[in-house]
């Protein structure tokens, strides 16, 4: 069973990045462009790791953390923020809000992965 | 394996699509902006707009786009927290730095990063306007010398409601050095008194590393503010470690592999990459070095290693998953294959199928293939029903089946047709940036008021709008649109309006270009038509055709040719390019109020919804959008009108045009006529056929080069039976028997 990762960001680009390099690594992904999108996604599809930009239309990511933290599927699903150096005070609100950890932009695939395998293994045995 | 060139490279080719789409939204924006330099709304959108390209950029492989947009994104930043004030400069600079991005991308040479460069002075401008900010330094990194850490993590009780698993920093320790971890449960409460949603747990590390203390701080970063943490430096004669060795090889019969890998200089330079790949194969088994490279560069090159576990090839494999260049080739060695079950296939590099995709770009031509197909499939659904007529009694299963082909393929030509529907607002949007460059350049002060940016037409048709409307809003700006004195001076108000509208109507939609400036000078026209000789001296032709003169070829009222239009390209070149669109255009113009100029064009050139009628045994298609009804009009009815030609239709004189005249049929007429009444331009007409044969679906065939100049017909559609019915092109059939006036077309059109 691959793992479901659902990624969130308005940045079509952003998206089909995290789509690619993750699908590379054996994730299965999904996308949506903005929070409102994302956790109707998240509504009909559980995932395993949610993946969102913070500043995005509609809905941004800390609202739709704090959304999915609400929803008992969700209450324990690993949620990683992609942020940029700048926003040091949308990382704190997003942790406040519920989110596991982040990943700054921009990222290297590699160092992506591995930030994504840290809060969301793979397969067993879990190696590093 | 994963071939992160080609990621890169379908990377940047999604990023620069969705440049394209970013610079838009930006330009409108930032002309949003100087409409009103306060609005909040638009420096946000600006600031989003800037900040995706920025962030995408760098994801994307345009690093040096990335650092070029920094600081237009910092000004922006800065303006949205009310620290700079949005000025005409800094709207115009970043136009600039708008305009060298968009060149910048479109470059696919080395030259592209020359264009970056060259806009270098925008920036400066634009960082001039942004307060100083205070430089970050950098942290130096330490030297390499194990040493020897006590750690204590004790996550808060709430941890796991952040997802967090604190499992995965015990493992991130591991792959800094060597551990010894303990797990303490002193805090575990009684059974009826636990939270399982709670953690009681908290672990003692002892860590012989050769990172320093923020390396083992950065593991922590995710939990920084929900976890007790207290990291010390271990002397060398504090108690020793008691460090485990690596876990055992599982219970059943190891066997042995042999893997050939490299390792590259870029994996050596990340932090900790190919350490953890030693842990790893630690952790696995034994395993023992047989070739390392000897190259310049210590480790960098071919290995191969013997690796003896009980484990399987995909867990070998993980060992290498954050190397992602390593390319390892894990075979079993023959000693060991012999006796074993085959080995296990290699797990492929994606498992599932993409379930979801919120939008798709597809090559607009793969469309048009699409849409030519589709048109192929009706016609030869036609013919399928075609058949099926002309056997009389067809077998029922034939019967549903005929049924089924045509539902299915008229609801596949809706969605085909529906795909190529694209909202015209993207086309209008390019015009804020032409009225505001132009009406610059010439001194004028002009607003651009768009409606009905939602009306969608098919690509193809937007395509080729962009030119002929281009004409129209320059034409506009530069004889339309008078300079601000003269505005004043005849008491209207110092800012002209040119109006870019569109609108569905039917199967049609309308698109005006107006303008609230001097309007055409009738007299003006006039006389240069006859200068050119394209009217005679003599002539006395009304005002609304006077109008009509500008359409011909060689026409041009500009006093002097400006920089702007009259460069030869007349208002024929557009009236000509409108028609091959199946549109047509109409001006109208009052003095001194201005001039409206309005396109009806077709919602789509490739099929049309057709009634099919007959006259002397010939079939025609009309647009089924126009015709209201049909009545019968009997030969008695016909000759009691006298040669008026009017129909009387629930108490209103309806006039009609008979086909069999227009076009000099000369066979006898049936004795009952059908008249098909259409609707024009809020008028009510008939078309006097001999027979209504009903709806026809129809795929449009242009007429072609030969035949172009034939206005009454807008093309040909094969019939099921193979024969080919002419479409009527019902406005032009007006205008031409209005022209003909021969006898009994008295029609006052």
């Amino acid at each position: 069973m691959p793992k479901t990762v659902i990624t969130v960001d308005d940045s079509m680009s952003i998206r089909e990045t995290v789509k690619m390099t993750l699908q590379s690594a054996g994730y299965q992904v999904l996308t949506a462009e903005d929070g409102n999108r994302g956790l109707s996604i998240c509504l009909t599809q559980k995932a395993d790791l949610v993946i969102t930009d913070l500043n995005m239309p509609n809905m941004d990511g800390i609202t739709l953390i704090g959304r999915l933290r609400e929803l008992p599927a969700y209450k324990f699903t690993p949620i990683l923020m992609l942020t940029t150096e700048s926003q040091e005070d949308k990382k704190v609100a997003g942790k406040k809000a519920g989110a596991t950890g982040w990943i700054i932009k921009p990222f290297d695939p590699a160092r992506f992965i591995a930030v994504v395998k840290k809060v969301c293994p793979i397969g067993e045995p879990v190696l590093v | 394996m994963i071939d992160l060139d080609d990621i890169q490279r379908r990377t940047r080719e999604v990023f620069r699509q969705e440049a394209s789409d970013l610079l838009a939204e930006l330009e409108a924006a930032l002309l949003d902006l100087e409409a009103a330099p306060a609005n909040a709304d638009a420096i946000n959108r600006v600031f989003r707009a800037m900040h995706t390209l920025k962030g995408s950029g760098a994801t994307s492989g345009f690093p040096e786009l990335s650092q070029f947009l920094h600081h237009v994104e910092d000004v922006f930043n800065a303006a949205r927290e009310g620290r700079v004030q949005v000025s005409p400069t800094i709207i115009d600079r970043t136009l600039k730095v708008s305009d060298a991005v968009t060149r910048y991308l479109a470059d696919t040479t080395d030259r592209a990063r020359d264009i970056l460069t060259q806009a270098q002075p925008h920036l400066d401008v634009l960082l001039a306007h942004l307060p100083q900010k205070t430089a970050t330094t950098n942290q130096a990194a330490t030297a390499a010398q194990e040493k020897r850490f006590r750690i204590h993590f004790r996550p808060h009780r709430q941890l796991f409601q952040t997802g967090t698993d604190p499992g995965v920093f015990l493992d991130d320790l591991r792959a800094l050095g060597t551990t010894n971890i303990t797990g303490l449960t002193d805090e575990l409460p009684d059974l009826d008194a636990l939270d399982p949603e709670q953690c009681y747990l908290h672990w003692q590390i002892d860590l012989a590393t050769t990172g320093n203390e923020s390396a083992i701080r950065e593991v922590f970063a995710f939990v920084e503010d929900d976890c007790d943490l207290d990291i010390h430096a271990l002397d060398a004669d504090e108690a020793p470690l008691g460090i485990a060795s690596p876990i055992a090889a599982p219970q059943p019969p190891p066997g042995e592999w042999l893997i050939d890998f490299k390792l590259t200089p870029q994996s050596l330079a990340a932090p900790g990459l190919v350490d953890s790949l030693w842990l790893n194969l630690a952790k696995l088994g034994s395993h023992r070095v047989l070739q390392s490279p000897a190259g310049p560069t210590p480790q960098a090159g071919d290995w191969r290693i013997s690796l003896t576990t009980a484990l399987d090839e995909p867990t070998i494999a993980d060992a290498f998953v954050f190397i992602l260049d390593a390319a390892p080739v894990i075979r079993r060695t023959a000693s060991t294959a012999a006796s074993s079950a085959p080995p296990t296939p290699p797990r492929p590099a994606t498992t599932g199928a993409p379930a979801h995709n919120d939008t798709l770009r597809v090559a607009s031509e793969k469309i048009d293939r699409l849409v030519n197909l589709v048109g192929e499939l009706v016609i030869l659904r036609s013919q399928v029903t075609a058949a099926c007529d002309t056997l009389g009694q067809v077998p029922p299963a034939l019967q549903n089946a005929s049924e089924g082909l045509l539902r299915l393929s008229t609801e596949l030509r809706d969605v085909v047709l529906q795909v190529r529907m694209m909202p015209i607002g993207e086309t209008f949007n390019k015009f804020k940036r032409l009225v505001r460059d132009l009406s610059r350049d010439l001194g004028k002060e002009v607003e651009l008021v768009t409606e009905g940016a939602e009306t969608e037409l098919d690509k193809t048709m937007l395509d080729q709008l962009n030119d002929p409307l281009v004409h129209l809003v320059r034409n506009s700006l530069d004889h339309g649109l008078e300079p601000t004195d003269e505005r004043l001076a005849a008491g209207k108000p110092r800012r002209g309006t040119l109006r870019l509208s569109a609108e569905q109507r039917g199967d049609r939609v309308w698109i005006v270009v107006s303008d609230d400036g001097r309007g055409l000078n009738a007299q003006k026209i006039r006389t240069k038509a006859i200068e050119r000789g394209l009217l005679p001296a003599t002539a006395t032709p009304s005002t609304q055709e006077i109008y009509q003169l500008i359409f011909l070829p060689g026409f041009s009222t500009a006093d002097t040719v400006s920089q702007l239009s009259g460069r030869g390209v007349g208002m024929d070149v557009v009236k000509r390019r409108i028609e091959l669109l199946r549109g047509s255009i109409d001006l109208q113009s009052a003095p001194g109020r201005g001039t409206e100029i309005r396109l009806s064009l077709p919602l789509t050139l490739a099929i049309i919804e057709g009634l099919m009628v007959s006259v002397d045994g010939d079939r025609y298609i009309m647009p089924l959008s126009i015709a209201r009804e049909t009545i019968e009009l009997t030969r008695a009815q016909r000759q009691r009108a006298n040669g008026r030609n009017v129909v009387e239709l629930r108490g209103e004189l309806v006039p009609y045009l008979r086909l069999r005249d227009l076009f000099g049929f000369t066979g006898p007429a049936p004795e009952l006529e059908r008249v098909v009444i259409v609707e024009l331009e809020d008028r009510h007409l008939g078309i006097v056929v001999d027979e209504v044969l009903g709806n026809h679906q129809t795929v449009l065939k242009s007429l072609g080069w030969l035949t172009r100049h034939i206005q009454v017909f807008s093309g040909a559609t094969v019939l099921g039976d193979g024969h080919v019915a002419l479409i009527l092109d019902v406005p032009n059939l007006l205008t031409y028997a209005g022209r003909q006036k021969t006898a009994g077309v008295g029609l006052e059109i």
